[in-house]
């Protein structure tokens, strides 16, 4: 019964990874490119883990392991968040298709800091 | 269903396809920033093939070294991006 949760979560954390690496492939932008590899791979590489926990058991390696998922998922979207900023003040651009664009105008393109709001001038 | 013919037969092959993915995406990506979402992907993976490595051959100390990946890849994202934002600054100026 074991073995089958375990076999689960592997296969879980596996198809996961791989919906990111062909979501990285196929997207048309960076954004999207991004929001796609950042979500998909860490639930699928928490899933591994957490497979191993399972499987192994002990108090030390479940506690390690829960380090290593809890400072994934605190680190991770930290660097998506740095990637888009920067992307998006060096101006590349976004698909065709986009919707919306609700950072367009607020940041100052030289300075790279924010643009005062019209409460702050007065 | 043995783990270890799962594991050999279905999920390291699987592994392995989404890194050669990866490594497409690396080499082709049009802007720097594509090549830094890659990069970051990848380490995200061998973590993936090592924990499946770990469960194979029965030895757990192999999971200590996915903490040390995952630091150095999220330093590695921060100083890049950070640096490369600075450098456009000082272009601009």
């Amino acid at each position: 019964m074991e073995n089958y949760i375990v076999l689960f979560f592997l296969v879980l954390g596996t198809i996961s990874i791989f919906i990111a690496s062909i979501g990285l492939l196929k997207m048309p932008d960076v954004y999207l490119r991004m929001s796609a590899s950042t979500i998909a791979g860490t639930f699928g590489v928490a899933s591994m883990l957490v497979a191993v926990a399972i499987y192994f058991g002990g108090l030390s390696l479940i506690l390690h392991i829960a380090g290593v998922i809890i400072f994934l998922i605190l680190t991770v979207p930290i660097g998506a968040h740095m990637l888009g900023r920067t992307s998006h003040i060096i101006g590349l651009k976004m698909w065709d298709k986009t919707v919306s664009d609700d950072m367009k105008g607020k940041y100052n393109p030289k300075t790279h800091g924010f643009k005062p709001t019209k409460h702050e001038k007065n | 269903m043995n783990i270890a013919n799962v594991i050999i037969y279905f999920i390291l092959p699987l592994l392995s396809l989404s890194m050669v993915i990866i490594f497409i995406r690396l080499f082709k990506g049009p802007s720097l920033i594509d090549k830094v979402i890659a990069l970051d992907l990848l380490v995200i993976v061998a973590i993936g093939i090592f924990s499946a490595y770990a469960i194979l051959t029965g030895n757990a100390v192999i999971i200590d070294i996915s903490l040390i990946l995952a630091l150095i890849a999220f330093l590695s994202t921060v100083a890049f991006t950070y640096y490369y934002e600075k450098g456009e600054k000082q272009l601009n100026e």
